[in-house]
């Protein structure tokens, strides 16, 4: 009995992660479509829009999640020279202790040691491959693994762990590093009830609400 | 004169890796037990991997 409740209390929860991810567009893709994004794609909306399996999406977050919480976290780089990537990435940063680039990606930051922004990091993670191509171009070189943010009209090249999911939506990136700093507190054990309802999606919205 | 070398193998396509390929190395993403070795080919190709241990199936 409790066994049934448990699992149907965890369908609440799931359902719920899915609804918010959707009611913020996390699930609309692009009037684009690669052969390398098919096995995530849902269905073709009837205006050319495909549509992302929602539920592959909290699937490849919960695994990222868990493959960032191998690895030290100042050796985790996350990237996102998109505009509506940055204050969603430095407040992951803040909140799960990961080194973020939010402005210029300097050339030679992975692969040039005379840069005084040079790095090495042992992840990286991008929001979008081909914004941040510099980025993946220079983790090929350094043999860096890559977690990438892909739609439905990006490819997987150099990439090692793709998330399905809107990549240029105002509120998508924002929820999606809501949802995954979340998970990678859980996964690395440190989340508390306290932190948790601290870490609000609002914070990692470029423009608050009110303003 | 009689040691040898053993290369890691690609998990996609089992081609021996040599040190200087800039191939990547990592823990399984999902079960984290097993490394996974992608060569230089099969991550420029985005050709799949599966992991041994848990079954997934990756990128």
């Amino acid at each position: 009995m409790s066994e049934e409740k448990a699992t149907t209390g965890e369908a609440a929860v799931k359902e719920t992660i899915q609804e918010i991810l959707v009611k913020n567009t996390v699930h609309i893709g692009s009037k684009i479509k690669v052969k390398h994004m098919e096995k995530f794609i849902f269905r073709l909306r009837a205006d050319g829009v495909y549509l992302i399996d929602i539920n592959k999406t909290v699937e490849r977050l919960n695994i990222a999640a868990r493959f960032i919480s191998f690895f030290q976290p100042e050796k985790v780089v996350v990237v996102s020279t998109h505009v509506y990537g940055a204050k969603p990435v430095q407040k992951f940063c803040e909140l799960t202790g990961c080194v973020p680039i939010t402005e210029r990606f300097e050339p030679g930051s992975f692969t040039n040691p005379q840069l005084e922004t040079y790095m090495e990091p042992e992840l990286i993670l991008v929001s979008d491959p081909r914004y941040d191509r510099q980025a993946v171009i220079e983790a090929r070189i350094a043999r860096i693994p890559v977690i990438a943010m892909c739609s439905t009209d990006n490819t997987f090249n150099d990439i090692d762990l793709v998330i399905p999911m809107n990549n240029r939506g105002r509120l998508a990136l924002p929820y999606a590093f809501w949802y995954l700093a979340q998970r990678v507190l859980v996964e690395r054990g440190v989340l508390t009830e306290e932190l948790a309802s601290n870490i609000k999606p609002d914070d990692f919205l470029a423009v608050q609400p009110s303003e | 004169m009689s040691d040898q070398i053993i290369l890691p193998t690609c998990t996609s396509c089992h081609r021996p890796i040599t040190p200087h390929e800039p191939a990547v190395s990592f823990p399984c993403p999902n079960c984290g037990k097993v490394r996974i070795w992608r060569c230089r080919v099969c991550r420029e190709l985005a050709r799949e991997y599966t992991c041994p241990s848990c079954g997934f199936v990756g990128p």
